[in-house]
């Protein structure tokens, strides 16, 4: 239930009517130029792409500091977990064991659209050294920093969450130090 | 300690982030709107070609606006040393695209049977252009007095400038005076 994803449609609508808008020449002129409207589309459109990371690196993020800050209880945090995920069977999973379950659910999610990244960027460079492309190359420079502009808020959440799971390893550790599990734990969640 | 390195560092790519793109959009609508500004076209050179009893001027677009030239008016007052006696050219068509950013000759032709210019002789030269942003006709002026070094021919092999395209326009004397123009 807290996986909504209530701001994906809006996004959606955005996007759609910026393609139909741009496809119908009515965006530039007047309004926009064609690397602008490029700009827009490829933000709009790597937000979509990227769109399960942000809600979800934002919500464990969310949750992560709650509990570090001790406003939620471990086991009201894995009960919240357990409701997003409901296909998660094991009941003997720790909290962080949880959290890490569903951040590894949107891994492939991260590994493809960091992908798309890279992938965004080569084009560009290689339509920037391809002679006579200088029109297209301008497009495709629109298109990448407007995606670029969405994957640094992807990444500055993706960054959050990491940093959050290190805070938490290092706080169970000090808690308990002398017991040897919990120098795994700190190694899975580090 | 590790939450200031991992903020100081987001905080640097987001800002060399925001660096490019204002800098991307900026830059480009800046090149579109100035790209659409016409410059007004400069008489950089003027030399005499003797063999074609021509007059060449060197004109430079220095903006990103093609310029059409559409006709010429021309002044001939004779100096000390000629007994050519003066008299005008005027409205001749020329119908010559200035591309931009280049410098363009234009060797506009002298009165047939006239004599050859001298030291001392003055050329007043009105060209008459167009860009595609208006309907207008705008008009430079260029007087020359023509000096040793401007008197080219029998040899003389110095080629002034790049992009040569040479209209050679059917001098109609006594062209009917029509106030065209400014």
């Amino acid at each position: 239930m807290m996986r909504r994803n209530g701001w994906l449609w809006f996004l959606l609508v955005l996007f759609l009517a910026g393609v139909i808008l741009a496809w119908l020449g009515l965006l530039w002129g007047a309004l926009l130029l064609p690397h602008e409207v490029a700009f827009v589309l490829g933000f709009f459109g790597f937000l979509l792409l990227g769109f399960s990371l942000l809600r979800d690196y934002a919500w464990a993020a969310g949750l992560l500091e709650d509990v570090l800050r001790t406003r939620t209880s471990e086991a009201e945090a894995s009960q919240r977990i357990r409701q997003a995920m409901p296909g998660e069977p094991r009941p003997e999973l720790t909290f962080i064991l949880l959290l890490r379950t569903l951040l590894q659910s949107v891994a492939p999610i991260r590994y493809a659209f960091y992908g798309f990244v890279v992938l965004m960027l080569l084009v560009t460079v290689a339509l920037h050294i391809t002679p006579g492309a200088q029109a297209l190359a301008l497009i495709m420079t629109g298109l990448f920093l407007g995606g670029m502009t969405a994957a640094f808020f992807v990444w500055v959440l993706d960054m959050t969450v990491a940093y959050l799971l290190g805070e938490y390893a290092q706080q169970l550790a000090r808690s308990q130090p002398p017991q040897p599990e919990t120098a795994d734990v700190a190694e899975a969640t580090g | 300690m590790r939450k200031t390195v991992l903020f100081t560092l987001i905080g640097l790519i987001g800002l060399l982030l925001g660096l490019g793109v204002g800098g991307f959009l900026t830059y480009n609508r800046t090149v579109a709107e100035l790209g659409s500004i016409p410059a007004s076209p400069i008489v950089v050179g003027t030399v005499y070609d003797r063999e074609n009893h021509t007059i060449v001027y060197a004109i430079s677009n220095p903006g990103p606006v093609p310029l059409q030239l559409v006709d010429h008016t021309l002044v001939f007052t004779p100096g000390e040393e000629t007994e050519e006696p003066a008299y005008v050219l005027t409205n001749v068509p020329v119908n010559m695209v200035l591309p931009p950013f280049t410098v363009t000759s234009v060797a506009l032709d002298l009165k047939a049977d006239t004599a050859e210019l001298q030291v001392g002789d003055a050329v007043a030269t009105t060209l008459a252009y167009t860009h595609p942003l208006s309907s207008d006709l705008y008009s430079v002026y260029h007087t020359q007095v023509i000096s040793k070094e401007q008197l080219q021919g029998e040899g003389g092999s110095q080629q002034s400038a790049p992009a040569e395209q040479q209209t050679t326009p059917e001098p109609t004397p006594e062209a009917t005076v029509t106030k065209e123009g400014q």
